[in-house]
């Protein structure tokens, strides 16, 4: 392997000073990075800043009023959090259905969001959650609301000297699902992905987000659907309604994982299950595909 | 007590368990260079020039070498000696084989290859069989790129379909499918002072290794010594691949007089290794309302690759297969091997007739709900049985268990194909048979040889020319001298495969080691035997046949002695107790004209029948469950026996459902990787239950007949005609995803839609 | 320098095997503070001071012993190739879940791919080894 030159700094701020050297990138769980040092043996690399040992990255904190998310908590640890298995469903079920065991135990949602892949499993729910990531460099400490982070695939406003340090949830009493279908029942990339939140109230949406993974350049919210649906009583036709506006919302392609007509029509039977599940006070349903 | 028919475990396990058993990439040689392939980036083109300029400026490379540094003849022989070892001039397929680089670390030499550019003059490819096959201006091989046309011909099949009932014509094709063994090719040449050359690695054919490897460097067989190394995985993907990667780590081995290693990364051995052939057959069947088959039509094109290598053999047995086990007196089968630039298609585990196979099982439903048989019934009216003859006119005079294992599957599994089901999920049936042996289009190969040697402290020793692979081979082979020497099994043990041990063996291939090397083995332990039986009688003071030989004893009706002490009398007396052993396989025949033949020596038969879910929105399959009884004429080890009906079964279903590798327009492969080559996880499986019977084989080892690669070959068509079953679809290209059902489902002009089907669903 | 070739090449310990180098295989599992991940995906400098278990410490640790034992007795080895790694990935599943259900083994190793076995005798002997840890507890 042609190995790059590591630093592992103690601290954020050492990170941080790493990263202002132009030529270094930030590495979280490293399940993204090594697979392309693998490929990419005759180029140089950049420095790799390591961050393992930054205990503060990886912490999941529960205020009043929002969660934090560490950058490099792990799949796994999501997975094992109480309180987000209470508050953020949608996050801990997408979580746990990425990958296998052992990418779970490393793959961080910071290097999820960086990574930027419009299939990326943790993206649909934070959308839904209105997530806010803080982007942190040297000199500046920003929130962005997670919608402006993306520009396309594998593309984010993240500078180089840039690190994400946090994923801010708010707390709502909100509930949601994620629903996704993918070739087989692990390891294995979403075709197409669907999240969403809602506040019912008596039968009626009140208010609702969702998010459409792969079928598009980035993860998109399903803006046109969220209309339609406010204000409705969710019940069979306004949820087979709501199927057909999210179809005609999401832009797929043909690749090497499925087919853009395919993809088109799924989001309508995701979200159609999904909703079914909310409406019959499920929280989370899960298709055929899901099952281990 | 005898050790046939035992769950013995497995003499490696252990070894595996603890991680300790040496694989190829696990061992070190004092001074051991590295190696790396620089191959073709283009399907089709002229060789203009290789710049390596930069390449050979790293630190710690060795040396760059192309065809014109071949000592010998630059061919990898092995069936047509078509295949150049390193690419002269033209290139046929991207990532064959250039030149090869050694360095000093595999880093380096991988980093080396990668910065060689191959300079050509591109041409078009060719990439459809049914276009290539007699392009009127490109030519890949002989005149008409066809490798191999094969034929069966018997009775008349027009006036037959005439007089059917009832006719089904389809077309049916099947994909790349990769053997993705888990260990990726690898191998280790060691140059010998004496201007002798050891080869080891992963491999199933160290026969065809050495063969490959004497022909590159121009030695004498007895200068290439190749020993086999504990191999992960092969499935016929490491039958004649080996011999290419041997040569390429040989080559430099003896050029720089250094001990040189190469391992294959996993994304190059997906791309530039064999794989099954990509298929198409157009078949017609016709039956009388009576439900018996009366003609069947068949054209049968596998798309062989760049070079022919195995694809006149596969071509072959799924020819003799293209009929399925069942009576039919009216056959027109023409079947193609031909040449694409694309890489080579080989062996894997059915080698030609999983692509026959799922076309035929198809059809056999498709007649049977237009005759209004179910698909049980139309089967028992046409199966092969006992003293019935095949498609190639043999007559079956034994070991034919057919209708076994269908009684088998339908009492364990308690299925009705006329009660009523839970919504969207069916039932689907194929039987499928296996002719076992390298058969009519192998039988110069068809020999084996084996040595045993019984060490005075009674432990043996034994050779065989056949490897082991995963399937047990070992362990089986070991029962069968342990039961035959009468000695308990933990005092045998099996030498690693070496071809300086046995004489030419063939290869581990076509289910031919527990036949082959079962009885080879047979024959030199029945020569010990009989001097320890001699000796035991004098001791005993009775006759030789009044003698037992169990579990280290030799007994008599009243008296006992440790068979210890009948060696140390035998060893006293300077008696031989060793001895070779030699099998050669009965005769087939066969006749390129008409197609007819004693194909194969005998043939293993199986029943698979699968439960399927369907989610009609999504057209996901969910398989519950899968029977698969097989006739294997002995089970010398029911546990091994089962983890090739549980891992073939599996390799099938990946099959069926998950595995393609698509090709784009320029030649290239396109999901090259574990992630985007997809195959079932832990979590994809579904109850597989496995049935064994027994229809005794009269000349094999116990009555055994091989059958590890039949496990795979039914499971397609079950599935297949499950789905039919569960929601009315029929797809007939694989892998029947579920963007195909779905599509399939929406599409009311879908040619197979049944609109109320007469069994009620719950 | 990736963990996997610190444990083969520097170390020598070449029962962690290499199938893909891509995470996508699982035979490279080795378990760091008793959690299963692919080693070939792991930098040293991640795991610094970090306790790793490999194949070759199998037998000092109670739950690999007995899968070891259970995965020979039960014909759970063919090639024996993903064997390290399916040990491994069984073993962090049985130090947190005693009496783990099929379905959630099937979930547990579908990291480490078998190209052989079909799975069905791993899950035998995963459950056979779980009901021996169970039934050696002290009451």
């Amino acid at each position: 392997m042609n190995m790059p030159e590591t630093v592992a700094p103690q601290s954020i701020a050492a990170a941080l000073r790493a990263l202002a050297d132009r030529n270094a990138v930030p590495v979280a769980g490293g399940t993204d990075i090594l697979v392309k040092l693998h490929d990419r043996i005759d180029k140089p690399w950049p420095r790799l800043v390591v961050l393992d040992n930054i205990k503060q990255l990886k912490k999941i904190i529960i205020t009043r009023g929002y969660i934090d998310i560490g950058a490099t908590a792990t799949f796994a640890d999501i997975e094992r959090s109480k309180p987000l298995a209470k508050l953020a469903q949608p996050l801990v079920t997408a979580v746990s259905l990425a990958g296998s065991v052992q990418i779970r135990n490393r793959a961080t949602i910071g290097g999820n969001i960086a990574n930027a892949s419009p299939a990326g499993d943790t993206l649909p729910p934070l959308y839904v959650m209105d997530a806010r990531i803080e982007l942190r460099s040297l000199n500046s400490a920003e929130w962005i609301d997670i919608a402006d982070f993306f520009k396309g695939p594998g593309k984010t406003i993240r500078k180089p000297d840039q690190l994400i340090t946090r994923i801010r949830l708010p707390l709502s009493a909100h509930s949601g699902f994620f629903l996704r279908l993918a070739a087989r029942r692990a390891l294995a990339i979403s075709k197409v992905s669907v999240a969403a939140c809602a506040e019912i109230k008596s039968g009626k949406v009140t208010a609702v987000r969702i998010a459409l993974g792969a079928v598009a350049p980035t993860v998109i919210r399903a803006l046109k659907t969220e209309r339609f649906l406010t204000g409705r009583t969710l019940n069979e036709a306004t949820i087979a309604e709501a199927a057909e506006i999210v179809c005609s919302e999401a832009r797929p392609i043909d690749d090497i994982r499925s087919l853009a007509d395919y993809r088109k029509e799924m989001v309508g039977v995701l979200l159609k299950r999904g909703l079914r599940g909310l409406m019959n006070g499920s929280a989370e349903t899960k298709s055929a595909n899901q099952k281990p | 007590m005898s050790v046939i028919g035992k769950r013995a475990v497995r003499r490696e396990a252990q070894v595996r368990a603890d991680g300790a058993g040496l694989f190829t990439d696990d061992m070190k040689i004092h001074g051991m260079l590295h190696a790396a392939v620089v191959r073709s980036p283009v399907a089709r083109g002229e060789i203009i020039r290789l710049e390596s300029r930069s390449a050979s400026r790293l630190a710690g490379f060795e040396g760059l070498f192309t065809y014109k540094n071949i000592p010998g003849r630059n061919s990898v022989p092995i069936v047509i000696d078509d295949q150049p070892c390193l690419a002269a001039g033209r290139v046929n397929y991207i990532g064959e084989p250039v030149a090869i680089v050694v360095a000093q670390s595999r880093e380096t030499a991988r980093k080396a290859a990668g910065m060689v550019t191959v300079v050509c003059r591109e041409l078009p490819p060719l990439l459809d069989p049914l276009t290539a096959r007699n392009h009127r201006k490109i030519r890949l091989y002989g005149d008409d790129n066809i490798f191999k046309h094969m034929k069966i011909r018997r009775g008349d099949v027009d006036s037959a379909f005439r007089l059917c009932d009832v006719i089904i014509e389809n077309e049916y094709r099947t994909p790349f499918q990769e053997h993705a063994y888990i260990e990726p090719q690898a191998m280790i040449a060691v140059p010998n002072p004496d201007g002798t050359i050891d080869i080891s690695g992963s491999m199933q054919c160290p026969f065809y290794v050495r063969k490959a490897v004497t022909t590159v460097l121009g030695l004498k067989d007895s200068a290439v010594r190749v020993v086999q190394c504990a191999t992960g995985g092969a499935f016929g993907g490491k039958e004649d691949v080996p011999s290419l990667v041997a040569c390429q780590a040989a080559l430099g081995a003896w050029l720089l007089k250094r001990p040189v290693k190469i391992v294959y990364d996993r994304t190059e051995d997906m791309i530039c290794t064999s794989k099954r052939h990509p298929s198409v057959v157009r078949y017609k069947s016709g039956a009388s309302s009576d439900g018996i088959l009366r003609a069947v039509e068949v054209e049968y094109i596998i798309d062989g690759g760049a070079y022919a290598t195995l694809s006149a053999v596969v071509l072959f047995r799924g020819t003799v297969h293209s009929v399925g086990p069942y009576r039919c007196e009216n056959i027109k089968v023409d079947s193609y091997a031909v040449a694409t630039n694309k890489v080579p298609a080989g062996a894997f585990r059915g080698f030609g007739s999983p692509q026959i196979l799922f076309a035929v099982e198809s059809q056999m439903d498709q007649l049977a709900e237009k005759l209004g048989l179910d698909p049980l019934e139309f089967r028992r009216r046409n199966i092969l049985k006992r003293n019935d003859v095949t498609a190639t006119g043999q007559k079956l005079q034994y070991s034919v268990g057919l209708e076994d294992t269908l009684d088998r599957v339908i009492r364990v599994s308690g299925w009705n194909p006329r009660s009523d089901r839970e919504k969207d999920t069916g039932f689907g049936l194929s039987t499928i048979f296996y002719g076992v042996g390298l058969g009519a289009g192998g039988k110069h190969l068809a020999r084996t040889g084996a040595n045993v040697i019984m060490n005075a402290d009674g432990s043996v020793t034994f050779s065989v020319g056949t490897t082991e692979i995963g399937q047990g081979m070992v362990t089986v082979l070991s029962q069968i001298v342990a039961d035959r020497l009468g000695v308990p099994l933990d005092w045998v043990t099996m030498i690693p495969t070496d071809t300086s041990r046995v004489p030419d063996s063939g290869p581990t291939v076509a289910s031919r080691s527990t036949t082959m090397s079962g009885n080879a083995l047979l024959d030199a332990c029945t020569k010990i035997r009989t001097q320890l039986i001699d000796e035991a009688s004098l001791i005993l003071g009775c006759r030789p046949d009044q003698i037992i030989l169990d579990d280290g004893f030799a007994r008599t009706e009243t008296k006992s002695i440790p068979l210890l002490e009948v060696i140390k009398a035998c060893t006293a007396k300077r008696r031989c107790l060793a001895a070779e052993g030699w099998h050669v396989s009965p005769p087939t025949s066969w006749d390129d004209e008409t197609g007819r033949g004693d194909a194969y020596v005998v043939y293993s038969w199986a029943t698979n029948l699968a439960l399927v879910k369907v989610d009609r929105e999504t057209g996901e399959v969910d398989v519950r469950k899968i029977w698969a009884a097989h006739d294997i004429g002995k089970a010398v080890n029911p546990a091994l026996a089962e983890g090739q009906i549980e891992g073939g079964t599996l390799q099938g279903l990946g099959y069926a459902l998950m595995e393609e590798m698509a090709v784009d327009s320029k030649g290239k492969l396109l999901n090259t990787e574990f992630s985007t080559y997809i195959l079932p996880t832990a979590a994809d499986q579904p109850d597989i239950v496995p049935e064994i019977v027994e229809h005794a084989y009269p000349d094999g080892p116990y009555g055994a007949k091989g059958f590890g690669e039949q496990p795979l070959m039914g499971i397609a068509p079950a599935i297949a005609n499950a789905i039919y079953d569960a929601v009315g679809v029929r797809i007939r290209d694989l892998p029947i995803t579920p963007e195909k059902i779905w599509r399939a489902l929406k599409d009311t002009n879908h040619k197979d839609r049944i609109s109320g089907r007469d069994r009620a669903h719950s | 320098m990736r963990l996997i070739d610190l444990l083969r090449e520097k170390l020598e310990l070449t029962g962690t095997k290499e199938g893909c180098g891509k995470g996508e295989c699982g035979a490279c599992t080795v378990l760091i503070d008793n959690q299963a991940v692919c080693s070939c995906l792991i930098l040293c400098a991640q795991v610094a001071g970090r306790s790793i278990v490999t194949i070759e410490g199998a037998e000092k640790m109670r739950e690999t012993a007995l899968l070891q034992q259970t995965f020979a007795e039960t014909g759970a080895i063919q090639c024996g190739f993903c064997t390290p790694g399916m040990i491994l990935s069984a073993a962090a599943l049985l130090k947190t879940v005693r009496r783990p259900t099929r379905a959630q083994i099937k979930k547990h190793i579908a990291g480490n791919l078998c190209r052989c076995t079909g799975y069905t005798k791993i899950l035998d002997a995963v459950e056979a080894a779980a009901l021996k840890l169970e039934t050696a507890k002290p009451k």
